[in-house]
């Protein structure tokens, strides 16, 4: 278990800058999910941090020590990669005993290591199989396993469950997690999957264009995006924007003019937003329902039957379309027009450059 | 419409099976007729050389080839020499295509342009000085000489630099991780990874060592280190006239044999080589 330290960090490819001075510390033993969609440069921070990739800008530490001149395999880091990079040709025992091999361990330690490993994942009945005679799951467990019985400093998971079915993924999900615990191990996770992130991460970091957006823990940042972007990114289906312009500000109390002559109230920092200052109003879908008293029309589009919950896709005035998310399973019908209400959740509040001005305590009374 | 549609693919897959049919059996006859030939007698040769059917029937055209006490030498030369040209060429083209695939080093580029130019020279233009130079290093007439003119496969090269192209570098990455040396990397995963490449290139290597003729017409003078090729023709050049046409047929199915058995075993390797050579 070591912690891992991002100093300013930045890449470059010839003359396009990929990674923007990132820093960052991972803690011993934290889960840190590094999420963003494709090409925000996730995958290449990963890399820099198993030496895969060379750091052009700052420093990367791992256990206290700078290892950006330090080969890959002298890094103390195992990593899992998305395409499992399990060598074909070797058996489940050989795979994993391959860098073992080459670090000169004892047969007898090797074979405990493995044996432990194939444990923990219920890989022993697999492990004279070679890894064409196994499910992308079986896969996926073997290339954990491989990363397993190295015992390094730190896990690294680049899209570890990309390749998976539906299903197959929520299961290795839990696994991974039931992992972390029981290893206990400084693990970092590359996905775009924010459900991945959001219930696998101690904290979370969302990434953009090689830039950090936000750092912090999965409800924290649900609750409190500090942004546009992060607020859209995160939550499944993503939060409904609707833009307004600020008719009242006293203090921290605003009222908004959304289209079709609706106010809304919200809650900001103090002096963040001025009189008609421009703003985006976000709401969660489980924020807005369907109640006679309803502020917003909503002309319904799609209803979504989910079992639990049923989403409601509504077009409102301004012509933004806006999903509910109900509980109650008396949906209204497709090409009606709904009341729409929101409830008493957070309303979250952007200034015209997509910052945040929520007030924290941001709850409407 | 559908129907008719279908008709036609079917008759149009019956064409192209009648003109396949033909074609092979074109290019079987000579076959068949050599093998007839090559088990008649002279005698009956002498009369006429037509039909498909070896009658009278007699093996002394092939015992008179295996009496002869140079063959069994001359089989051992061409072993020698396509055994040892296979194994180097296999060397030589894994390690660069390996090198040309996923190694940086300086002038990279120029010396792949270099070894891609190799293709475009005929090796008749080089005769005359590869000749000369293996006079003056003293080598002709030995299996060394017949070997290594033939050592560098630009082909090779390019056969595997493109085959170890095509493997996810992440097993690269993987391994490297996995504290594996560049020469453990090769060695333990990409050449297991490539047995498939290597036995074609290894099939086609032995093929072309087993039918070359030129190069080994010209560097090995002394009868002891003729190959199997050049040995025989040589016995056609010299008792084609008192032997008979019995006697070359057999020399020649005799020359084929070993390349037929070969392509008998590994033909799904020499198929799947042709069409990866074409497919890339």
């Amino acid at each position: 278990m070591a912690e891992v330290t991002l100093h300013g960090v930045s890449k470059a490819y010839g003359g396009t800058q990929v990674i923007h001075d990132v820093s960052l510390e991972v803690a011993q033993g934290e889960f840190v999910v590094f999420v963003g969609p494709s090409g925000c440069g996730k995958s290449t921070l990963l890399r820099m941090i198993a030496g895969l990739e060379e750091v052009t800008g700052g420093d990367v530490l791992i256990g206290g020590q700078r290892v950006n001149d330090t080969a890959a395999r002298d890094r103390g880091v195992a990593m899992v990669f998305q395409n499992y990079a399990l060598y074909p040709h070797m058996s489940v025992r050989d795979n994993m005993a391959f860098g073992l091999r080459n670090m000169g361990t004892a047969r007898a330690d090797i074979d405990r290591r493995i044996a432990k490993a194939a444990g923990i994942l219920q890989l022993e009945p697999y492990l004279d199989r070679k890894p064409r005679a196994m499910s992308g799951g079986q896969r996926q467990r073997v290339a954990i396993g491989r990363a397993i019985v190295r015992e390094p400093e730190v896990f690294l998971f680049d899209e570890p469950l990309s390749n998976l079915d539906a299903a197959l993924r929520v299961q290795m999900r839990t696994e991974i997690a039931k992992l972390h615990h029981a290893l206990g191990a400084t693990m970092i996770y590359v996905t775009h999957d924010q459900t991945e992130a959001m219930t696998m991460a101690d904290r979370i970091v969302v990434l953009r264009a090689g830039r950090i957006e936000q750092v912090g823990a999965p409800l924290e940042l649900y609750e409190r995006p500090a942004n546009l972007f992060v607020a859209g990114f995160l939550g499944s289906p993503k939060m409904n924007f609707l833009r307004g312009r600020v008719a009242v500000a006293q203090g921290s109390d605003i009222g908004i003019d959304l289209a079709g002559g609706v106010r809304l109230p919200a809650r900001v920092r103090p002096g963040s937003v001025r009189q008609g200052d421009e703003v985006t109003l976000g709401l969660r879908p489980e924020n807005l329902g369907v109640a006679p008293d309803g502020e917003l029309r909503g002309h319904v589009d799609v209803v979504e039957q989910l079992g639990s919950v049923q989403l409601v896709y509504a077009t409102v005035p301004d012509g933004t379309t806006v999903v509910a998310e109900l509980r109650d399973r008396r949906a209204p019908a497709v090409g009606s027009e709904v009341p729409l209400v929101i409830g008493p959740g957070i309303r979250h509040v952007f200034d015209a450059d997509g910052a945040a001005v929520t007030l924290p305590e941001g709850d409407l009374p | 419409m559908n129907a008719t549609r279908s008709g036609w693919a079917l008759w149009g897959d019956r064409l192209l099976l009648a003109i396949t049919v033909l074609v092979a059996i074109l290019w079987f006859l000579p076959v068949l007729w050599v093998v007839t030939m090559s088990l008649k007698p002279n005698s009956e040769l002498m009369r006429s050389t037509w039909g498909f059917i070896p009658y009278p029937f007699t093996l002394q055209n092939y015992a008179d080839l295996v009496r002869l006490a140079t063959v069994p030498r001359w089989l051992t030369n061409s072993l020698i020499v396509a055994v040892g040209m296979t194994i180097l060429v296999l060397v030589v083209s894994s390690l660069a295509g390996y090198a040309f695939a996923r190694l940086q080093f300086p002038f990279k580029r120029t010396i792949f342009v270099l070894m891609i130019a190799g293709l475009m020279i005929p090796e008749q233009a080089v005769f005359l000085p590869l000749h000369q130079m293996f006079a003056d290093w003293g080598i002709h007439n030995t299996h060394a000489a017949l070997m290594l003119p033939r050592v560098a496969v630009p082909i090779g090269v390019f056969l595997m630099m493109q085959f170890f192209r095509a493997v996810p570098r992440e097993l690269e990455e993987a391994a490297e991780l996995d504290h594996a040396s560049r020469f453990t990397i090769f060695w333990k995963i990409m050449l297991p990874l490539s047995v498939p490449a290597l036995t074609t290139l290894g099939l086609f290597t032995f093929i072309h060592a087993w039918n070359d003729f030129l190069w080994p017409l010209v560097s090995a003078t002394n009868a002891n280190m003729y190959t199997v090729t050049v040995g025989l023709a040589s016995i056609q050049g010299n008792f084609a006239q008192t032997q008979g046409l019995g006697s070359i047929m057999a020399s020649a199915v005799f020359a084929s044999l070993p390349i037929v058995l070969l392509f008998l075993i590994f033909q799904r390797f020499i198929v799947a080589g042709v069409a990866m050579s074409a497919g890339k």
